[in-house]
């Protein structure tokens, strides 16, 4: 399911936002709500990798628990692909036991948000990460 | 004085004897109670041979005692390698282990099978703190971890589950509260989190109902019911969407079954939702009943998505849902299944899911027992959709020495009253299917015309309906308050005392 916001225009950076739950995909995409991003979004893992394969984003908003691939498979994948080198991840888990925390780290995710997240960190750490 | 020495050394021998047979009673004893203790026990004397091995340590070992007793510490040690997990480093503790001062702790795992265990080493010692030995203890902890991992793995899981709804209710809020917005889209953002607000609400409640059945809150109230007014009550208020139909086939001769007619009721409200969620494209949804020997198997088909052979095992267990494009509008909190289970298994029954896969429909089944023979009888049959009055009221009629038989609906009734005569019936008016009145006309129809009836009900009666009642030949008309049962047992011991019949 890709899908542009508006007219697709090769100078805008393009995000991707992988997540199952509907509901989560378009709180993300009303919290960037600019249009200087061309956002993609995704509903399970495979479609998220392929997405990511084809379109190289700038950024990927990451869910850990989704059918096929899981977040974490995914972005292990990113991280051993020098094509994707600039890819910048957030991951936004509602798995918040420690454990999982660790691991979403020390795979190489940027940052690590979990959910309930405030969109206003989710801004923040998104201009970061794109600054990095 | 030879004669006394004799009887001297006799008399010394038969001691002897006597405290030999005490002290191998003693052992026996002993040996008994370390066996039964139900942790495996070694035990090493000073020169660390093998001096004891109860029956729990060959029961987690596999190795068997003789084979051990009076062999050193290093033999025992070559003997247990193979079966232990990574030996080399439990041996390197174990070498400190033997220390005449303190208790050691080691954790280690037994192989073929895996269990895992706590074994811990400590000095024997004698009352007077000489030390004989040491005691290795092995207690097999693989069931509480076990447990605690299934209870991490719940926490886990319920966490996850209430943060998703919970990001859109906070998420949403935040941005109405910061931004503004079109009409239109608070409208969208709004219905979202009511939504899923909604969902969190479904998530606990669910949660909650199978905590109660697990942890053995909710207690069943089982009695004789009549299977097609529960699947038509069903039916009734959970059934037909806007593009399904249901059809319910039943057979003629169906036998009462044990239930609780409240609990069957959600199984029942669960299985036909799931139907129609999981028909996305509508179709028929057939309810059907089955009854093999002493069981009634009560089916549910549907002509919707199917499920995929490798997920049908893991239907019935918490949290799990089938993970297909498909299916991703539908919502549910994946506990519906699990607390149908649970149900239908403390009804003593089975469920069960088919499908030939994906696309290809499904079937869910359960069974419920019918209700035996002597399991239908009673002095004073009680029509009562309140389960708990009814038991209030058994317990009165007991008291004054009646058995009382319990039917949650008039239904129910009318299936008993074909195989039983009571001496007296109590009756509420507000039953679940045919009310108590047109319950009452059919009564005084049929061969039951004669015996004494008590009405309890909470509704509030015109005169001309307790009049009506009255010309029915009701006994007595009683408001349902705490003390009703009490009431309704003396006018039905009244009654029967009237008739000659006590």
């Amino acid at each position: 399911m890709a899908t542009n916001t508006t007219g697709s225009s090769a100078s805008r950076r393009t995000l991707l936002i992988a997540d199952d739950e509907e509901s989560v995909r378009l709180l993300v995409k009303v919290t960037i709500g600019s249009d200087e991003f061309n956002v993609l979004e995704a509903t399970d893992g495979d479609e998220a990798w392929s997405l990511i394969q084809e379109h190289k984003p700038s950024l990927v908003l990451l869910d850990v628990r989704m059918p096929g691939r899981t977040g974490l498979e995914i972005l292990r994948a990113i991280r051993s692909d020098i094509g994707l080198a600039g890819t910048k991840v957030i991951i936004l888990t509602a798995s918040a036991l420690p454990a999982d925390m660790a691991a979403g780290l020390t795979s190489g995710a940027d940052f690590y948000l979990t959910k309930p997240f405030s969109p206003r960190d989710l801004l923040a750490r998104l201009d970061e990460a794109l600054l990095l | 004085m030879v004669t006394s020495d004799i009887s001297q050394t006799a008399e010394v021998e038969r001691e002897l004897r006597s405290a030999n047979l005490a002290a191998a009673t003693r052992l026996a004893q002993i040996s008994a109670l370390v066996d039964a203790i139900g942790v495996g026990v070694i035990l090493v004397d000073r020169e660390l041979m093998v001096a004891h091995w109860n029956k729990e340590a060959t029961r987690l070992t596999g190795i068997q005692a003789d084979k051990m007793l009076g062999q050193s510490a290093t033999v025992l040690g070559q003997a247990i390698a193979p079966r232990v997990e990574d030996y080399p480093s439990v041996q390197a503790h174990l070498q400190h282990a033997f220390d005449p001062a303190e208790t050691t702790h080691l954790p280690i795992v037994l192989l073929e099978p895996r269990r895992e265990i706590d074994l811990t080493v400590s000095p024997a010692l004698l009352p007077s703190g000489a030390q004989v030995g040491f005691v290795i203890v092995l207690h097999d902890i693989t069931a509480v971890t076990e447990l605690q991992r299934a209870k991490d793995e719940l926490i886990g899981m319920v966490s996850h589950e209430l943060r998703t709804p919970l990001t859109s209710i906070v998420g949403f809020t935040e941005l109405l509260i910061d931004r503004s917005f079109s009409a239109a889209q608070q409208k969208q953002y709004l219905g979202n989190m009511l939504k899923e607000g909604r969902r969190l609400t479904d998530l606990i409640n669910d949660f909650l109902d199978l905590q109660g059945l697990e942890g053995g809150y909710r207690k069943l109230d089982l009695g004789p019911a009549d299977v097609r007014t529960a699947i038509e009550r069903a039916v009734a208020t959970g059934g037909a969407g806007q593009n399904t139909q249901i059809d319910v086939d039943l057979p003629e001769e169906l036998p009462l079954v044990m239930a609780d007619t409240n609990a069957v009721h959600q199984v029942l409200l669960n299985m036909l939702a799931n139907a129609r969620k999981y028909s996305p494209g509508g179709g028929r949804i057939k309810v059907f009943a089955t009854v093999f020997d002493d069981v009634v198997e009560v089916s549910i088909l549907d002509h919707g998505l199917g499920i995929p052979a490798d997920a049908l095992p893991k239907l019935f267990t918490k949290f799990f849902r089938v993970q297909s494009p498909d299916r991703r509008q539908i919502s549910g909190t994946g506990l519906g299944l699990a607390i149908s289970r649970r149900i239908v298994e403390m009804h003593g029954g089975r469920v069960g899911a088919e499908s030939a896969g994906p696309s290809l429909g499904s079937r869910f089944y359960f069974t419920l027992r019918t209700v035996s023979a002597e399991a239908k009888s009673g002095d004073v049959l009680l029509v009562e959709d309140d389960a708990g009055f009814a038991r209030l009221l058994e317990a009165e009629l007991s008291l004054a020495g009646l058995t009382s038989l319990w039917a949650p609906d008039a239904e129910t009734a009318d299936r008993l009253l074909a195989q039983m005569t009571p001496r007296a019936v109590v009756l509420d008016l507000m039953l679940p299917g045919a009310s108590g009145e047109v319950f009452l006309a059919r009564l005084r129809a049929s061969k039951g015309g004669h015996v004494p009836v008590v009405v309890v009900s909470v509704k509030e009666l015109e005169a001309i309906e307790t009049l009506a009642l009255r010309s029915a030949g009701v006994v007595a008309v009683l408001k349902k308050h705490s003390g009703a049962a009490k009431e309704a047992a003396r006018f039905v011991m009244e009654a029967l005392t009237k008739a000659g019949s006590v």
